[in-house]
């Protein structure tokens, strides 16, 4: 996504002199960004879409962000809101059926796929990525002609040269498939993925001992880590008679398809332990639904929501300092969601650190300008710093936004007076 | 210059251009089942799994009758005690009487077979080799053994069988893994799930709600029970170290992979790797699918395993496996190269024909009796609803027939007949010959909706239909290897088991197809008691009783 995001910036350039305020937010974070200030940048981005929600580059630039830190929930929230204003903007295309390609979602990258291959007539990647898509759904033909399209605008493209080699070995079509694995390991010969995938195809001709060179080869040159690579080389020593060699191989393959195995269960006992402690929340356990939404934050340490939700729960049982940790973390990860700050400045003033509250709290209504309870809680911090009139500035406005709600009145009144 | 093509006699024999086709005769043949799957919003995963067919000659009358597993009444919010209601006579499973004349009877509250619980999967097999078939039915939460009692009246004997079991039981079969004389059972399960560990599944909206992938629930142990006789059973699992091996098991079958004369056990996974339990000949196994090439697809990858056939489809000697798998995965064939599997799905044709598909029941059997076993496929997808999430892909899909051609395979689905042209959601599939004609037939079970009966109108080849009986092997003869040799010296290869497929039991016999060859020269039969026995010169066309010598 990185290049992304230099586009923009070449996109953006002439463009910093703008004079609206939603260019200036977009300017501001774009220069954060130059100042490696991702939460900050993420910050601006955000304030620019909220000042023009057609900000295409904003959301973009948003995705970028959020990609980068390994959240690609967000970052494809990002894009295909972008990709509502501009349907056919290649770049959110592009980075859009990356992130889902990323994930194995193949279903939903086929149509960006397929609209970026118009959109982008000329992009070879974007060709070769939907050869790619179309053999992994079976779509034989499909994948033949994109790939050989890629390699019609470029014809040393390794990608276009190595898929449609394997595509056709599979088929049974050797005498075609191997001079493209051939020539895509002469264009790149540190690539695992060529010798594994003339590895694979040799194995599939019964030559062992070549597939054998090849496949050593590739768990040489970065294929150590990867099952597939020692499943086809134990297929090799088989095909040459080598038991020892063979049960070797197995035995790697074994070791790491363990550990894909251990995480897919281990995620799979987090969603249970959320699912556990929901349902203890229900039944008013606040003690036992942390817990378990502990265990689940063992397995799943990157999940701000997560992290979100085990604040909420210490911050209900007064545990503060805990609260404060978890909800911090949730916003490293997640910077721009209004919300996390919300409950970091409701954790402050619990904690009685009123300055460090209304900190959080300012930021909450600067990334979401709407949120009633957010002012609300501004209002009472700053009634307890004595600041009278910026309380009932704030309760004023939380009174505007959620008119029907009593408390927010009450508040207000007791200001007042 | 012409250029003569000289081609083997027995691929000229076979009719290349006009394969013969199956008609669908289940209007005909008056079975008014439907499977009732009773699907809820909760969508629990088993709505979408069921049900079993077996073909059973339930009263020794010498043609095939046959028994229907059906679901039971489910609704949203049940807990985990709960278990779903089969009161209801849409719930019952059914056994239909062939009459002999393309229809079938009704006889299910005569034979005492309404059953309990949301039923899955039927075994059949000769328990106490009284010569009576006898019937296994698994279902959710606990399953049953039905000893045969004659007259076609069946006896719920599980708790004095002792093979009740428990949790989510799905296939299963009779196999004589001890080679003691008395047939065993082995019970396949599934998840570790019961109603209230359910979980909501799929995208937002009712709409896009899906059944959950079995990766969001642990895998479950499988079951081994040792035949005691008279139908009584040991729970030997443990002992035996099948427990050891937890599986997300739909499909199961037995042969003797490793040729070391026992029979061994292969276990369709879904989404977990393939299992194969060897024998180790003292009453153990060991599972060894990994090392002996069969746990994975060719690129190292699980893929969701339910139905299962063993069977040597390239008459080299060595038995072959068929796994078949969910759409995007590819059917799985390994072929058996000197006991190491080769999956072999994209050089044979496999891998092209069933990309898109997905498949359950399924089994090798040589559909034009042209001697090489060919292929048929029940299929259709898991997730009703998957067509607006993958529009390439179809909930009901048409079976699929692969004919096999000196060990290749195409699909000749499209010109084979009526069946192939009316989609279903295919689950259970049963293969046999439901009249005799020496065309093995096939019945074909649906996903909340009703069974399909397809007759094989195969004329023009010779054929070999042999019913072993037991006398120091189990009555049955279950786990006898058969070997033929015709006159042209061709071999072919078979082994007795009412195993395979998903869910479902076949018809005891071994079929054999004899292209134009009018004999078989030599007839070969390895009981499980150890017993080899020999017969010459055996006419074509015909039912031939192999009865077990004394020695």
């Amino acid at each position: 996504m990185s290049a992304l995001l230099l586009a923009l910036a070449l996109a953006q350039a002439p463009n910093q002199a703008a004079v609206s305020d939603c260019s200036k937010a977009f300017a501001d974070g774009f220069k954060e960004y130059q100042r490696k200030d991702l939460s900050q940048a993420l910050i601006a981005f955000r304030a620019a879409v909220q000042c023009d929600p057609k900000l295409v580059d904003a959301h973009l630039a948003i995705a970028d962000i959020y990609a980068e830190r390994g959240n690609d929930g967000a970052a494809l929230a990002a894009l295909l809101q972008a990709l509502r204003i501009e349907p056919k903007n290649v770049l959110a295309l592009r980075a859009a059926s990356n992130l889902y390609l990323k994930n194995a979602l193949h279903n939903k990258a086929l149509p960006l796929l397929e609209t970026l291959v118009l959109a982008a007539p000329t992009s070879t990647d974007a060709h070769a990525d939907l050869a790619a898509v179309y053999a992994a759904s079976g779509n034989r033909k499909g994948a033949e002609k994109e790939f050989r399209r890629a390699l019609e605008l470029q014809a040393d493209y390794f990608p276009a040269l190595a898929g449609l080699g394997n595509l056709l070995a599979r088929a049974g079509e050797d005498g075609v498939a191997m001079p493209l694995l051939h020539k895509a390991i002469r264009l790149q010969p540190k690539s695992y993925e060529g010798h594994f995938l003339l590895g694979s195809a040799l194995n599939r001709l019964g030559q062992f001992e070549e597939a054998r060179t090849e496949l050593e080869e590739a768990a040489k040159i970065g294929g150590e880590n990867e099952p597939q690579v020692f499943y086809q080389l134990a297929r090799a020593w088989g095909g040459l008679g080598k038991a020892a060699e063979r049960r070797a191989a197995l035995s790697r393959f074994s070791e790491l398809t363990r550990k894909e195995k251990e995480d897919t269960e281990l995620q799979r006992k987090a969603a249970a332990w959320i699912d556990e402690a929901r349902v203890l929340l229900q039944a008013g356990d606040l003690e036992q639904a942390a817990s378990r939404l502990e265990l689940a934050r063992e397995a799943k340490p990157g999940d701000a929501t997560l992290l979100f939700r085990l604040a909420g729960l210490n911050f209900d049982l007064q545990r503060y300092d805990v609260a404060r940790e978890y909800v911090q973390a949730a916003i490293s990860i997640s910077p721009a969601t209004w919300l996390y700050h919300y409950l970091l400045g409701l954790v402050e003033r619990g904690a009685n650190h009123l300055a460090d509250s209304r900190t959080s709290l300012e930021m909450a209504i600067k990334l979401q300008p709407t949120e009633a309870p957010a002012f609300n809680a501004l209002g009472e911090v700053l009634l307890e710093q004595g600041e009278h009139q910026a309380a009932i500035a704030a309760f004023e406005k939380a009174v505007k936004l959620a008119p029907g709600d009593a408390t927010f009145q009450r508040n207000l009144a007791s200001a007042k007076q | 210059m012409t250029v003569r093509y000289f081609l083997p006699f027995w691929l000229l024999a076979n009719n290349v251009l006009t394969p013969p086709a199956f008609v669908d005769a289940t209007e005909a043949s008056k079975i008014n089942f439907v499977f009732d799957a009773s699907k809820t919003q909760a969508k629990y995963l088993i709505e979408a799994m069921g049900g079993g067919v077996a073909m059973i000659d339930a009263d020794g009358d010498g043609k095939l009758d046959l028994f229907f597993v059906n679901g039971a009444a489910l609704k949203s919010g049940m807990g985990a005690k709960d278990r779903a209601d089969k009161t209801a006579a849409r719930y019952w499973n059914r056994l239909y009487h062939n009459n002999g004349d393309g229809t079938f009877t009704d006889v299910t509250e005569k034979a005492g077979l309404r059953g309990n619980g949301y039923g899955e999967g039927v075994a059949v097999g000769d328990c106490d080799n009284d010569g009576r078939a006898d019937l296994f039915v698994t279902s959710l939460g606990g399953n049953v053994l039905y000893h045969n009692q004659g007259g076609g009246l069946f006896e719920d004997v599980t708790a004095k069988a002792g093979v009740a079991g428990g949790g989510w039981s799905t296939s299963a079969g009779f196999i004589d893994y001890d080679r003691d004389g008395i047939l065993d059972l082995f019970v396949v399960r599934y998840l570790d799930w019961d109603f209230g560990k359910n979980k909501r599944c799929g995208g937002e909206g009712l709409a896009l709600q899906a059944y959950c992938h079995p990766n969001e629930f642990p895998p479950q142990t499988h079951l081994l029970y040792r035949g005691l006789g008279g139908c009584r059973f040991e729970d030997v699992s443990a002992k035996a170290g099948i427990a050891k091996f937890p599986g997300k098991g739909l499909g199961v079958a037995f042969q003797d992979v490793d040729g070391d004369g026992w029979p061994d056990i292969f276990v369709a996974n879904d989404s977990f790797p393939q299992q194969l339990f060897r024998n180790k000949r003292d009453g153990t196994f060991e599972e060894v699918a990994l090392a002996m090439g069969a746990a994975y697809d060719e690129d190292g990858k699980v893929f969701a395993g339910m139905g299962v056939d063993i069977a040597d489809y390239d008459n080299d000697g060595l038995p072959d496996v068929f796994v078949d798998a969910l759409a995007n995965q590819g059917y799985g064939l390994f072929r058996n190269r000197k006991y190491i599997f080769e999956y072999v799905s994209g050089p044979d044709g496999l891998a092209a024909a069933s990309k898109m598909h997905s498949g359950w029941g399924a089994r090798f059997f040589d559909y034009d009796n042209d001697g090489w076993k060919d292929i048929f496929v029940a299929q259709g997808h898991v997730m009703d609803n998957i067509e607006l999430t993958q529009p390439g892909i179809r909930y009901r899909e048409t079976p699929l027939l692969l004919r096999n051609v000196g060990g290749k395979f195409s699909d000749v689905s499209a010109k084979s007949g009526t069946p192939f042209l009316t989609g279903m959601a295919g689950r259970g599939a049963a293969f046999g010959d439901l009249n005799n004609d020496g065309a093995v037939d096939v019945v074909v079970s649906s996903n909340s909706g009703a069974p399909r009966v397809f007759l094989n109108r195969a004329t023009e080849n010779h054929w070999l239909l042999i019913n072993t009986v037991g006398t120091k092997s189990n009555r049955d003869g279950m786990g006898a290897s058969v070997r033929i040799v015709m006159a042209s010296g061709r071999q072919q290869f078979g082994f007795v088991s009412t195993a395979g497929s998903y869910l479902s039991a076949h018809d005891k016999r071994v079929h054999f197809g004899l292209g134009r060859e009018r004999e078989v020269k030599l007839l070969e039969i390895r009981w499980p008691s150890g017993v080899v026995q020999t017969w010459q010169n055996i006419a074509a066309n015909q039912i031939f009783v192999a009865r077990e010598s004394a020695q």
